[in-house]
């Protein structure tokens, strides 16, 4: 009679257990069935935008129309844009995708720049239709390939989770799983000899070599970097409070090969980081890590000190441009002037701890990068006139001269005029040489101070 | 007792001119979208007006209800607007009622989320690593916003598939370490020891064999940097 009562409780909990199981498993089978979908969604969608793209730009080549030229660059700009952002949402990883995404997103903004010239009323050079001419071969060669494994994906032989997650135990040893091995060859085969393309746009080849113009001749020793750093700081170098340690290990081989030093307290509160540039012995930036007391000075009293602490640098004319107010911070962001001519891509950032006013942070790789005494042109547009380019429904408040960087790493010469629209902060820039509008930025303030957008 | 008559009038005039102001505003008060079951004196209005042109032949009650809804149909049918028994902007128009120009509205907000976004996926992928380190994690992930070969915005980035092991095992969702809310903000606002790096990996851990053909820039705590 016992015995009976078992059995049926054993198999109870076996019947329990199946059904939970099987719930599990369908369960299991949803969510995967789910995650599929996004991703062949991805992938359709991917093809699709690449198919349109490679008849959009033989159709660029074949036109005789400048309208229909206009048009169909704007398409190649969205579709590029669309394929980039659907090839991201594969679930193959970044370093196979890498060179495809970069060919995308650069179809896209080389399209913009050549709308931005049709604009200036400039056509297409023989140059550049000769990179439209290999940018169109290498979008047919990518079509080829993706055409290629649709087939395979489409009936369900291929998973996308599997590729992602079983792929190794369900594949004979050694062999890649098939989505990722077309993106593979798609890297080695079509984009690894991509071209170098040069235009002005913020994707351009060239961006990538731009040299520092700021930095001074002379080349100083790691000796001298750290004296440099402990005046910078004001600490003295016998100071028993802290200790310098160079980290040998790092070997900065950025844009600017800098020292990597960092100060230690004592007492093991606090560490000060910071990189002094091999070329002139220039701060490239500071960090103060210790932890913050509770807020007491108002951000206005933080920016005054930014200010400051710059004059003591030797930076006498500044301007604040831009305030960012964080949970125990408050970085500043500062422009110098150069004969009262803003230069917004000198900038440099301070941070001032909001407990006792110390300056923990500073940052001047942008200063350093594009710091350089200018030839400024004298302007050909007037006061008077920038104000009257502008909309009539803009209500200027001030104007002033300021020098500001494009997209495309080019500097302009620009009136800058700040008014109101319609209860909203507006900057509106104005070609100072030939009264372009080039830039206008909303300023949107959050719970952290403003933002230019 | 003429000045004091003087002063009597100007008073008058004055209140006169501040009443036949407000009055000029009252009458600027522009009729809002109605539909089934709206009721009130712009119900009323809309009613009066079909029962005068012969749509409605309901009572005048400010009830918007089955029979105002026919009629409201009817006469759009008739004046070839948009078939849909609510009265807009359009359908004010065509009733002969001034309705509101379109205007800026102005006072835009931004949510400022993408500094815990960051700093969440620094604190999971760079706790216990040295402050200068968790920096770098940050700027990293600002580079790859700003490179080519990779996706556009902050989210596109920290949610590429594959990319980030927290994300794969759920511990970016962890509250992010004070320090790591500080690294964030730095990064942010444009601090980078990387100079520009796109990777970053653990060479203790790291199983991938493409990672090493990069070019390394910094080594910072358990961390490389490269291009």
């Amino acid at each position: 009679m016992r015995n009976k009562l078992w059995i049926v409780l054993a198999g109870l909990v076996v019947v329990g257990s199946l059904f939970g199981g099987y719930q599990q498993y369908t369960q299991r089978q949803r969510l995967e069935n789910l995650l599929n979908s996004r991703y062949q969604q991805a992938f359709l969608n991917l093809l699709e935008h690449v198919e349109q793209n490679q008849v959009l730009l033989a159709k660029i080549l074949l036109t005789s129309s400048p309208k229909q030229r206009t048009a169909l660059l704007s398409d190649v700009w969205y579709e590029a844009n669309a394929a980039q952002e659907n090839l991201n949402q594969l679930p193959i990883s970044q370093p196979i995708l890498g060179h495809t995404a970069k060919f995308l997103t650069q179809v896209g903004d080389y399209s913009y720049s050549l709308l931005r010239q049709f604009d200036l009323g400039k056509p297409l050079t023989d140059k550049q239709l000769d990179q439209i001419t290999s940018l169109h071969n290498q979008m047919l060669a990518l079509t080829k390939k993706l055409q290629a494994i649709r087939s395979l994906v489409t009936d369900g032989k291929v998973s996308w989770v599997e590729i992602k997650e079983h792929g190794k135990d369900k594949l004979p040893k050694g062999e890649i799983p098939p989505g990722e091995k077309t993106f593979r060859d798609i890297d080695q085969e079509i984009m690894q000899d991509q071209p170098v393309l040069i235009y002005d746009g913020p994707f351009s080849d060239h961006l990538e070599m731009v040299q520092p113009k700021g930095l001074a001749e002379k080349n100083v020793s790691p000796d001298e970097a750290k004296s440099i750093l402990y005046d910078f700081l004001d600490i003295s170098p016998e100071d028993k409070n802290w200790k310098m340690r160079t980290n040998t290990q790092s070997n900065p081989g950025g844009k600017i090969p800098a020292y990597s030093l960092k100060l230690q307290a004592t007492n093991g509160k606090a560490e000060i980081i910071a990189d002094v540039s091999k070329k002139g012995g220039h701060i490239v930036w500071m960090a103060i890590n210790r932890p913050f007391g509770k807020p007491k000075l108002k951000p206005e009293t933080a920016r005054e000190k930014a200010v400051a602490f710059m004059k003591k640098k030797g930076f006498f004319r500044v301007k604040t441009s831009f305030m960012k107010i964080n949970q125990y911070t408050v970085t500043v962001v500062l422009v110098p002037l150069q004969d009262d001519v803003v230069l917004y891509p000198d900038q440099v950032k301070v941070e001032v701890a909001l407990d006792n006013g110390q300056v923990v942070g500073y940052e001047a790789l942008g200063f350093l990068m594009a710091h350089h005494k200018r030839d400024l042109p004298e302007p050909k547009v007037t006061r008077d006139e920038a104000r009257k380019l502008v909309n009539e429904k803009f209500k200027v408040q001030a104007v002033n001269l300021a020098v500001i960087p494009l997209r495309s790493g080019k500097e302009v010469l620009a009136w800058e005029l700040r008014g109101a629209y319609g209860g909203d902060t507006f900057f509106i820039y104005i070609n100072a040489l030939n009264g372009n509008e080039e830039q206008i930025f909303q300023i949107i303030t959050n719970d952290n101070g403003q933002l230019a957008l | 007792m003429r000045k004091k008559l003087l002063i009597a009038a100007t008073i008058m005039s004055i209140l006169l001119l501040v009443v036949g102001f407000y009055s000029l505003f009252a009458e600027a008060r522009y009729r809002s979208t109605l539909y089934y079951g709206s009721t009130g004196e712009d119900v009323r209005v809309v009613q009066q007006k079909l029962r005068n042109w012969g749509y409605y032949d309901g009572p005048i009650d400010g009830y918007y209800g089955g029979k105002t809804f026919q009629a409201v149909r009817l006469f759009q049918q008739k004046n070839g607007l948009k078939v849909d028994g609510i009265v807009g902007r359009q359908t004010w128009q065509a009733l002969g009622e001034p309705v509101k120009p379109v205007s800026y509205q102005g006072r835009a907000r931004a949510t400022g989320q993408n500094t815990y976004l960051l700093a969440q996926l620094i604190s999971a992928e760079a706790r216990g690593e040295p402050f200068e380190g968790m920096v770098a994690v940050g700027a990293v992930i600002l580079n790859r916003v700003e490179s080519a070969a990779f996706p556009n915005t902050l989210a596109g980035v920290i949610y590429q598939p594959l990319a980030f092991e927290p994300v794969m095992n759920g511990t970016i969702y962890n509250p992010p370490v004070p320090e790591a809310i500080r690294a964030a903000n730095l990064a942010l606002s444009g601090w980078d020891p990387t100079y520009g790096c796109l990777y970053f990996w653990n060479p203790a851990t790291a199983r991938n064999p493409w990672v090493w053909r990069r070019t390394i820039v910094r080594r910072i705590g358990n961390h490389v940097f490269a291009k």
